[in-house]
């Protein structure tokens, strides 16, 4: 038990730097893939057939397959692809912008292409399934008052951003937060790039340690701080969802 | 024509995945050949795209059906092989998280706190944590015990229904909280008992509420049970990344056909429950039929489905029918086990904090004696009575 103790406590700092990455590198790729969903979620109900078709085959297709094998297309496939005919490298790229900004020696020494191009898988997969849940907020907005604006004469972007997204987002709001959720879950995928998040940075020190309660113990503290970090979230967004509430029944 | 039009639909997005793959392995071809040839040729040019799509669709085709490893085995036969494994996993687990989802429904709507308790803490800790963590902590965190209690297959299929059954008790909540609560004291005043009010009154109005959603969660579970190529189960993920790794030469090839082989099952899968969600809006279809002892039969077929994949992807025999029995009987005691154990694990200290917050409040706040609230009156109760005296 005493060992058990130490080995958690010793551990601890190195668990909750690993789970600070799995935050961050989750909150970078939502918020990417927020600026890819709003575009193609009016790209999907748009009456152009071309861009409703292309982000007709984004969705389906990024929804269709497991998130796994699309981290192993981007990483083994157009990692490659980038760097022969774009010449992009994402280690010197980011190199070369902290030389820039005088900070090189934060480089870390195994490089940063596996993290790059995890939070880009990561952020199209989101993509897809934020656009479905963008989408569907603006369907649920009455087409009536669509046209009533139309009729009124409100350019289509004055629609969008007075009439539809303001309603939109209230409805959209719990299924957002429900995702941020799954994609801080998901960001465990990462370790199968070597991306040393939260459950990359536990199966690592538990592979050294060969008594089995304390490794039980090192993936129960893992699993708790997930919980900890999602369930607090869940809690904030039920409150949110409450206050969202209360906001309609106050305007009726 | 509607119909026509849905598989033109189809086809125009397998032809544009081909495409897409193809461009972006045809120009690493490319890239690949001007660095050979040192040559200064436009590499977006237009011959060049055309020539490697064409390229790639050949190689495709090749890779498809002809190729083989060094060892004379197609490659079609992993990638089979994957499917078949895959597909063992979704159906053997999916019954057996309905099942298990079903009773966390029922527990979590019970009256006595010591039942309810341990499932919320169960669900909300499950749905909280991730799915991929979760098979780590029990593949490597219990891999004191003996090897033909926690290998590759109980584990997965622990895994998978441990999460999938806190995910169906919340889909099967909602879909019992749609029911009118007015039909359950009515079959109470029947004279009905508690089971034969789930039987022949909850659960045939539930069925269609809940439906789609169970089609697709098990979309879902098609696509998670990739992560099980990490701790060695062969499946489409496992032997594509296999392959990927010994002819690094067909990189694109094998992936574009993974992923066609991901999305043939689960696009029409996603269409047939878009179908049902508008189909069944507002049936109850309970006439006539026992839609329980329906379920039940149809839970049983999805498991044969299971195991013959198994079989299939193992080798008919015998031997390989018989021992996958085995297996699927071990998987599901360890994952009974572990639900036990976790729920318990979980319940009790959440059960006893509970239960002082009670008994402190109870202590501390005076105004309600015996610790419960007052109650309010019943405002619709009341009405009728006076409606009818009037």
């Amino acid at each position: 038990m005493d060992i058990l103790i130490r080995t958690v406590v010793q551990n601890a700092p190195l668990l909750l730097n690993a789970a600070l990455i799995t935050l961050l590198g989750s909150l970078v790729s939502i918020v990417l893939a927020m600026v890819l969903a709003v575009p193609t979620a009016f790209a999907r109900i748009a009456k152009n057939p071309l861009a409703r078709s292309v982000s007709t085959f984004y969705v389906e297709t990024i929804r269709g397959t497991p998130l796994l094998l699309q981290l192993l297309i981007w990483f083994y496939g157009a990692r490659f692809l980038l760097l022969y005919i774009f010449n992009f490298n994402a280690d010197t790229t980011v190199y070369h912008l902290l030389t820039a900004l005088n900070s090189n020696t934060l480089f870390p020494s195994q490089g940063v292409s596996n993290i790059f191009f995890a939070v880009i898988g990561l952020a199209f997969n989101y993509g897809a399934y934020l656009s479905e849940v963008i989408r569907a907020g603006i369907e649920a907005v009455d087409h009536g008052q669509v046209e009533a604006a139309e009729a009124l004469g409100l350019s289509r972007f004055q629609i969008a951003r007075y009439i539809t997204l303001p309603q939109a987002l209230r409805i959209m709001t719990p299924p957002l937060t429900n995702n941020f959720i799954t994609c801080i879950q998901d960001s465990s995928f990462w370790q199968v790039l070597g991306v040393f998040e939260l459950s990359l940075q536990t199966f690592t020190l538990s592979q050294a340690i060969s008594n089995s309660l304390i490794r039980w113990g090192l993936y129960g503290m893992e699993l708790v701080i997930y919980f900890i970090i999602c369930y607090s979230l869940a809690l904030v967004s039920q409150r949110v969802e409450a206050r969202l509430a209360r906001g309609v029944a106050g305007a009726n | 024509m509607k119909k026509s039009l849905a598989s033109l639909r189809f086809l125009a997005m397998f032809l544009g995945i081909i495409l897409v793959f193809g461009f972006g392995g045809s120009l690493i071809l490319a890239a690949f050949d001007k660095e050979e040839t040192a040559s200064s040729a436009p590499l977006l040019d237009f011959g060049t795209i055309f020539h490697g799509v064409i390229h790639f669709i050949q190689t495709l085709f090749f890779v498809g059906f002809a190729g083989t490893n060094h060892f004379a085995q197609p490659y079609w036969t992993f990638f089979l092989q994957g499917l078949a494994t895959t597909i063992e996993f979704c159906f053997i687990s999916m019954p057996l998280a309905l099942v298990s989802g079903f009773i966390l429904a029922q527990m979590s709507q019970s009256k006595l706190r010591i039942i309810r308790q341990p499932a919320r803490a169960f669900v909300e800790f499950i749905r909280n944590t991730p799915l991929l963590v979760q098979m780590m902590s029990i593949y490597w965190g219990l891999s004191f015990l003996p090897q033909w209690l926690v290998n590759p297959f109980t584990a997965g299929i622990a895994t998978l229904v441990i999460n999938y059954a806190a995910y169906e008790c919340e889909n099967l909540r909602a879909g019992m909280g749609a029911i009118d609560r007015g039909q359950t004291e009515a079959a109470v005043t029947l004279g009905l008992g508690r089971w034969e009010t789930l039987r022949l009154i909850l659960v045939p109005q539930m069925i269609p509420i809940s439906l789609p959603t169970v089609i697709n969660d098990l979309i879902y579970m098609f696509k998670d049970s990739s992560i099980l190529s990490l701790i060695a189960v062969l499946e489409l993920t496992a032997q594509t990344n296999s392959l990927v790794r010994h002819f690094p030469a067909y990189t694109w090839q094998f992936f574009a056909i993974a992923a066609l082989l991901y999305l043939a099952l689960s696009l029409p899968l996603g269409r047939v429950a878009r179908t049902l969600e508008t189909r069944l809006r507002g049936h109850s279809f309970g006439q006539g039929r026992d839609l329980t002892a329906l379920t039940g039969q149809a839970l049983g077929a999805s498991l044969a489905v299971g195991w013959l994949a198994g079989a299939l992807a193992v080798g008919i025999s015998l031997g390989a029918l018989g021992g996958l029995l085995g297996k699927i009987i071990i998987a599901l005691l360890f994952t009974l086990a572990l639900l036990v154990g976790l729920m318990l694990l979980l319940g009790i200290p959440v059960y006893g904090v509970a239960t002082l917050v009670r008994l402190l409040r109870d202590l501390l706040g005076r105004g309600a004696p015996g610790g419960r609230p007052p109650q309010p009156e019943p405002v619709g109760a009341a009405r009728p009575l006076s409606g009818l005296k009037s």
